[in-house]
């Protein structure tokens, strides 16, 4: 009996070692962004002097070729072309119990904005925000409490994926198109509701294939689901899996010719020139910057913001590599779409939830 | 058919890592960093396809890398627990968190942010589309259980996890011979790594290992620290995975929350309920003091 008892303290151990692993003691120099952060920390506020600007990262990282790396680009972009400290940088979260001291960090920093890149991060921002009245927060993708130095940057993901649904469903040889998606979570069952709706307005006899990896990290596993839906039929596949999702596009890129992966967030076509037929952009650098010059200019103004496809928020990405397979019609079609989805009113309304995308009518394109 | 394929090849690093981590418990150790070493092993498995001159790489000395690699960190391990007598639990995240933090920085450096995949050639596929790594994992199976239970070696390594002191006194090196566990732990978990990386997706990104190491110290104990215990486990718990995959494929939705958890309810339950059979090793992590 004494040895179960101390296995099971064994097993103590190791569900210790599971959460402790995921954490990041103290920030480490090695994950930083563009500098080592300054002593002197540099004076919030517009009062001509450059600002401090500060992102904390959702445990992807800048390497995801995603999310966060569109973040850092915007991010970089913002301290190359705007006035503002050099020393402005990125933290990057090892789990969700780095949020707080980020973002706390940050703050007593002296940095005057602080994004938190990832709707994860949005409890972390209720507790710190009231904090520090001086600092702007902005979130992305979530809900910023109701405060007057916090505000939230949204993006209408499902006009993006409506239009690589419709892309898909129109070049698939095998009526057949797939979707990989990461952890099972109301933001990707966005990109799914809208990717299938966009696939059944192009033909509504397409069959679109779901699978969910449950993980955003294992590349191998966004690998095999590719490799299954691929021998079940399917010829183009769309992922929204973060690094996982990669997988994907090794898949298509090992199929070869005649099969396709859709990137997203980041424009992808380049991580395998040619099987990569489009990505979902989602354009969270323009909004990174765009926030971080508006405190410069001193035009930061609390509450939510919407990036949709007229501005340029979300859309598909430039088709470098694969423009000359997609029939001259399609890409009109595609125009169309963009116009109607944008219109005020618009005359698209790409479904956000399942429940939406079981009663989406399909509008007719002409 | 495809699916019996793709339950080998979800199984394979899963069972690699157990099978060394079994000897590792057996002579009485708890590698707990086994999740390090595997990524470990995932990354320099890609260097070293990456190190030889021409486009994409020598896949099969990425294996080489990744042995050396796993070896290395085990060796790191080794140091801690045998020589210095540290706790091991706490050793083995710190390997984890080494593991995490070295690799990120590494391929950070050489690779840098943005641009393309980084691509290596694939091992080669000897059986069908079951490739070398596969093929040994099944292999050695039988040739480790025979090893522990059939040899003269087997029988030291197993005193040695069971009454150190008696061990000691008959003659055998207790911190010698768990030594040499850990570190065949560790380039088993290498090589688990590298089935990864150049094994199955011919690319790295970080924390591709997302937990998998702890899916082996589970099938360890569910498969009651026996190397066909072991293969039953990975199978059970890789088919699971394939089949879910294989499922949703099929438009049968499965939650994968439910065989995310799979493997440590199994365990629970082995423990709980596997009698006398699932008890661990007597000295299972504790350090022996050479007196």
């Amino acid at each position: 009996m004494r040895t179960r008892r101390e296995l099971l303290q064994g097993l103590g151990g190791v569900t210790i070692a599971l959460i402790v692993s995921g954490c990041d003691p103290a920030p480490d120099k090695g994950k930083e962004g563009t500098t080592v952060p300054g002593k002197k920390a540099t004076e919030g506020g517009n009062g001509g002097k450059p600002i401090f600007a500060g992102i904390v990262m959702d445990v992807g990282g800048p390497d995801d070729k995603s999310f966060n790396a569109a973040a850092n680009l915007g991010l970089t972009r913002a301290i190359a072309e705007l006035n503002i400290d050099p020393k402005s940088k990125y933290l990057q979260s090892k789990s969700p119990a780095d949020y707080k001291q980020n973002l706390t960090s940050f703050a007593s920093q002296g940095a005057s904005v602080i994004i938190a890149v990832g709707f994860a991060m949005a409890e972390a921002l209720k507790e710190v925000a009231p904090q520090f009245p001086g600092v702007k927060f902005v979130i992305v993708d979530a809900e910023a409490p109701k405060l007057p130095n916090a505000a939230s940057l949204h993006f209408k993901e499902e006009q993006g994926c409506f239009m690589a649904g419709y892309l898909a469903a129109s070049m698939s040889k095998t009526k057949t198109i797939g979707f990989v998606g990461g952890v099972e979570i109301p933001l990707i069952k966005k990109f799914e509701a809208g990717y299938k709706a966009g696939a059944k307005t192009a033909d509504p006899a397409v069959q679109v294939k779901v699978t969910y990896t449950g993980d955003w990290d294992a590349l191998d596993k966004g690998k095999s689901q590719a490799d299954q839906l691929f021998a079940n039929g399917a010829d183009i596949i769309f992922h929204a899996a973060g690094k996982a999702g990669l997988g994907v596009i090794r898949a298509a890129e090992a199929k070869g010719v005649g099969f396709y992966a859709i990137g997203v967030d980041q424009d992808q076509d380049a991580e395998a020139p040619g099987r990569v037929l489009t990505s979902m952009v989602k354009r969270v650098d323009v909004a990174v910057f765009d926030t971080i010059k508006a405190v410069q200019d001193g035009q930061f103004v609390a509450g939510e913001r919407m990036y949709d496809i007229t501005k340029g928020g979300v859309g598909l990405s430039e088709m470098k590599y694969t423009k000359k397979d997609v029939p001259v019609a399609v890409m009109a079609k595609l125009d169309k779409i963009k116009t109607m989805l944008g219109a005020t009113p618009p005359t698209i309304v790409a479904p956000t939830t399942l429940a939406e995308f079981d009663t989406f009518v399909v509008p007719k394109i002409d | 058919m495809d699916i019996l394929i793709s339950i080998l090849m979800v199984a394979t690093p899963l069972l690699l890592a157990a099978l060394g981590e079994a000897i590792v418990q057996k002579s009485g150790i708890v590698n707990v960093g086994l999740e390090g070493m595997m990524l470990t092993g995932a990354f320099a498995a890609t260097l070293g396809a990456l190190s030889t001159p021409g486009h994409p790489g020598n896949a099969v000395l990425g294996l080489l890398y990744a042995l050396l690699a796993g070896g290395a960190m085990a060796a790191l391990f080794a140091f801690f627990v045998v020589k210095l007598e540290a706790n091991q639990v706490v050793v083995g995240v710190v390997v984890n968190l080494l593991a995490l933090g070295l690799t990120g920085t590494i391929y950070r450096a050489k690779f840098g942010q943005g641009g393309g995949f980084i691509s290596t050639q694939i091992l080669p596929h000897l059986l069908g589309k079951l490739n070398g790594l596969t093929l040994f994992a099944f292999f050695a199976t039988p040739l480790i259980w025979f090893w522990v239970n059939r040899t003269r070696g087997g029988l030291e390594l197993r005193s040695c996890g069971e009454q150190p002191l008696s061990a000691e006194a008959s003659g055998i090196s207790v911190l010698k011979t768990r030594t040499g566990a850990i570190l065949f732990g560790g380039m088993m978990a290498g090589l688990a790594g590298a089935y990864l990386s150049i094994g199955s997706t011919g690319t790295f990104s970080e924390n591709m290992s997302s937990g998998r190491g702890f899916i082996a110290l589970a099938i360890v104990t569910s498969g009651r620290w026996s190397a066909v215990g072991c293969l039953i486990a990975a199978l059970v718990f890789g088919g699971a995975e394939a089949l879910q995959f294989q499922g949703q494929a099929l438009g049968i939705h499965l939650p994968y929350q439910v065989f995310n958890a799979l493997p440590y309810v199994v365990t629970l339950l082995v423990l709980a309920f596997g009698g006398k059979s699932a008890q661990a090793p007597a000295s299972l992590g504790r350090p022996y003091h050479k007196s």
